[in-house]
């Protein structure tokens, strides 16, 4: 059955887990950091490697709570509470989702286990039970709504109630009348169709909750009140565009009703598909961002009181109004949030940088917080005002663990170089007590040379530097070739660091790469 | 090597790195004596023949024994054995193991600079070869191994995850010419077909993973051993040519590379002989087009030994022990074995 376990209808709590709680500055489980979420005061992060949680981000000393996880997939705030989809576990006939919920309040972490019992599914292929993996939630008023891909709408209920599963564009009545999952629903879910891939909540109107859902091929509004599903059009303002397939769907809260957006890959006559923001108006998606020369696809959006909308891209952030009828107008460029966010770090380049999200929460006094994630770390500024294009410096937040100086220290991390990473990069840590020059040599098991990774390049003391580091992120690495450019064999290669100085320093990295 | 790739070897316009190619910890001399002389020693091996050069099996008339082992750079380490016998009157057969790895893979740092538990990279190699003596002057032999590695691949909460892999192949083509009776040479052709597809698992829930074709570059090497004198005792001179032209698929690489290895062995006494060497000594055509990153990339190992004969236990045991510089120029590796001709 595609329901709860139903031996033990709703969610299982399997584990109360103990976190790193820390009255410190943000302290990052990682550095690639991927989605945002939050609201006032505080601020609920997901890493490549766990999950952070903030309140107080007003204070310079925030409190803190972490937990390493493996690779969060969906992320939601609201009422207080937070909740991240933390791990998948798919098998033939049961497939459990485990999320990591933390409440604001009781300052309570919890683990608890969604499991999707699948009797019916022995038979079937193994192909089905996989794609069951929560990729987006919404908090609504005692509940949290789950996009499941494959597994259509999930609504949780936080307070110990039994979760309940809605098809897009099924009615409940239809649902709950025939054993879950018939074959007609289940058909129905491997389509394009309804396939819910993104949910976001619109509490606009007062008490009552409407959820838009993404599925590939459709917008879908749900009232889950009376459980109805209307669908929005496919037409785009330009008649150039043609839909491949809708990615998110944002509702603007600030606003009253709630403007909705979406992300949607579109073609492009005669060229590439693009993925782009939109806003719906008028039975019509009316273009924001995304298909502009040097835009590339559309990684999140943040709205802020006032119809201002921010839209990231992975090579940068455009913050546009949208104040009437018509699209909405670009007030502040990349270049702007370019520069603001590289005034903010020595440390990182911005060419090997990647913005993942972005998030916008309102302080006491009605300016905004900003909050940019992106590959390298966190980015933040507070005291926005951006109708006045107020800006406040920008601040930048990483995880670095302090390296001792004079080489004493010195490591290469990841230490195993493989498919998992998403820049196929190892990077060097090392400490210079004075300003030399640095030469970074790659040898592999017969002490080959393989490559000169750094060549002789000035770098300067590490007390000197913002990161109390002399490596540069952004020029000491190894991307696991050699130097003919072929990525190297599987095996155990070493690294010997070298100063003009007479520092050295020797080291191990594992290389698993595909060739 | 053809003359095509004689020329694409001497053309080669950048330093010409073999660096990072699969097969590596099979480049590395198997053998104290081979080490102490600078990797030079397939012409006429006296012991581990079957790893060396199959065609010299059937050249010896003692069946002949070894065991060692090597502590190198950075924690690597090697054990290696091996036995060879002739079955009269024309045949040789000849059996080797060889141990290759880095046991303390004890300074990984994971994705988040945290440190982990470390692992171990394993490899194990074991050959076997056939010889055939043609007539007084020309041998023959083929050879071909099993080859396993196991390499950590993935982080887990514990530690780290191994992939291993294995493959069965890598044949060796050999022919031996004894031109005179202090002079012989040898033609090698190794690592031919070889191919060890990894599976490898790059994360703990297995959601990642890939696939790596390791093919060990076919090696060609020119062999040669000449006995002379010096200051009235005998001195032999090894020199072996080793060239890199193709990777594993028989493409071209981008940048072909030869390697020489020289040692000498000075017999100054009955029961204790002296060795050096000069291995993996590059030659590439950037010498000519291109001298200041030829030099840049330039290394070799200078290398040293002893051979010790325990008369008193038998006449045909042998300490041998090599020491060398590594690549890197900082640090020293060292093998040890014992030998025994019966």
């Amino acid at each position: 059955m595609f329901s709860m376990n139903a031996s033990r209808p709703g969610l299982r709590p399997v584990a109360t887990l103990a976190l790193c709680a820390a009255a410190a500055a943000y302290g990052l489980t990682s550095n690639q950091v991927q989605a945002l979420a939050g609201a006032g005061d505080t601020l609920w992060l997901a890493t490549a490697t766990g999950v952070d949680f903030a309140i107080d981000t007003t204070d310079t000393t925030p409190q803190w709570w972490s937990q390493e996880a493996a690779e969060p997939w969906a992320l939601a705030f609201g009422e207080g509470r937070a909740l991240a989809c933390v791990a998948v576990d798919n098998q033939r006939t049961v497939s459990t989702s485990t999320f990591f919920t933390f409440d604001h309040r009781s300052r309570a972490p919890a683990t608890v286990t969604l499991a999707f019992q699948h009797p019916s599914y022995a038979s079937l292929a193994d192909t089905l039970i996989p794609q069951l993996v929560c990729y987006s939630a919404a908090r609504g008023p005692g509940a949290w709504w789950l996009a499941y891909y494959e597994g259509g709408l999930v609504r949780w209920d936080s307070a110990g109630g039994p979760a309940t599963a809605f098809v897009p564009g099924v009615p409940r009545a239809a649902a709950q009348s025939t054993a879950f999952p018939t074959a007609a629903v289940r058909d129905s879910l491997r389509t394009p169709r309804t396939r819910a891939v993104f949910v976001a909540a619109d509490r606009s109107g007062g008490d009552t909750v409407t959820l838009w859902v993404a599925t590939p091929a459709r917008i879908w509004r749900f009232s889950p009140a009376d459980t109805t599903w209307d669908t929005l059009a496919n037409a785009f303002d330009d008649p150039g565009l043609s839909l491949v397939e809708h990615i998110a769907v944002y509702a603007d809260q600030a606003t009253r009703p709630a403007r909705l957006y979406g992300v949607s890959a579109v073609r492009r006559s005669g060229r590439d598909t693009v993925n782009c923001l939109f806003k719906y108006e008028s039975g019509e998606w009316v273009y924001v961002f995304g298909k502009d020369a040097g835009q590339s696809a559309v990684r999140g959006a943040a709205f802020a009181p006032g119809g201002y909308v921010y839209a990231a891209d992975s090579t940068g952030l455009s913050l546009y109004v949208d104040t009437a009828a018509g699209p909405p107008v670009r007030i502040a460029d990349p270049a702007h949030f370019r520069a603001r966010m590289m005034a903010a770090t020595q440390d990182v380049a911005w060419e090997v940088m990647r913005v993942n999200d972005v998030l916008a929460t309102v302080e006491s006094d009605s300016t905004i917080q900003l909050w940019i994630a992106t590959s390298e770390g966190l980015f933040y500024a507070r005291g926005e005002r951006p109708g006045a294009l107020v800006t406040t410096p920008f601040k930048f937040t990483k995880r670095s663990p302090p390296v001792k100086a004079g080489l004493a220290q010195t490591y290469a991390y990841p230490g195993i170089l493989n498919e998992s990473l998403a820049d196929r990069r190892v990077y060097f840590a090392y400490n210079l007590s004075e300003a030399a020059r640095v030469t970074i040599r790659i040898y592999d098991w017969n002490m080959d040379l393989v490559k000169v990774a750094v060549n002789n390049e000035r770098r300067e003391a590490g007390k000197n530097r913002e990161s109390q580091r002399s490596s540069d992120r952004a020029r000491d690495w190894w991307d696991g070739t050699n130097q003919t450019g072929r990525t190297v064999a599987p095996g155990v290669y070493y690294y010997r660091i070298t100063t003009d100085k007479g520092g050295r320093a020797f080291g191990k990295i594992v290389v698993a790469l595909s060739r | 090597m053809s003359g095509a790739a004689l020329a694409a070897l001497l053309a080669a316009p950048v330093p010409a790195w073999v660096g990072g190619e699969s097969g590596a910890y099979l480049r590395a001399p198997v053998g104290a004596t081979a080490f102490a002389m600078g990797g030079a020693f397939a012409a006429a091996p006296q012991y581990l023949a079957c790893w060396w050069n199959p065609a010299a099996l059937a050249a010896y008339r003692e069946r002949h024994a070894a065991l060692g082992m090597g502590v190198r750079s950075l924690g690597r380490m090697e054990g290696f054995g091996g036995i060879s016998f002739r079955i009269p009157t024309r045949f040789g057969l000849g059996v080797s193991m060889l141990y290759r790895g880095d046991p303390f893979l004890d300074d990984l740092y994971d994705e988040n600079e945290n440190p982990v538990d470390g692992g171990s990279y394993s490899t194990l190699t074991f050959k076997a070869g056939v010889g055939y003596l043609i007539n007084r002057s020309w041998s023959a032999g083929i050879g071909f191994g099993v080859y396993y590695q196991s390499l950590p691949t993935a982080f887990t909460s514990d530690g780290v995850l191994n992939s291993t892999v294995t493959g069965i192949g890598g044949f060796t083509l050999a022919l031996r010419y004894q031109a005179l009776d202090r002079w012989c040479v040898a033609l090698m052709a190794r690592n031919l077909g070889l191919t060890m597809d990894w599976e490898i698992t790059a994360s703990e829930d297995g959601y990642y993973g890939s696939r790596s074709s390791d093919k060990p570059l076919p090696e060609f090497v020119l062999a040669s051993r000449f006995e002379g004198r010096l200051l009235r005792h005998p001195l032999v001179w090894t020199s072996d040519l080793a060239g890199y032209v193709f990777d594993g698929d028989w493409e071209r690489l981008p940048h072909a590379e030869a390697q020489w290895h020289n040692g000498v062995e000075w017999r100054r006494w009955e029961s204790f002989y002296l060795r050096l060497g000069l291995g993996d000594v590059p030659l590439s055509g950037t010498l000519f087009s291109d001298a200041s990153a030829y030099f840049d990339a330039f290394s070799l190992r200078v290398t040293g030994g002893f051979a010790w004969q325990l008369k008193r236990i038998s006449d045909g045991l042998w300490v041998n022990y090599g020491i060398a510089s590594d690549k890197s120029g900082m640090l020293f590796d060292q093998v040890l074995d014992i030998s025994l001709a019966f």
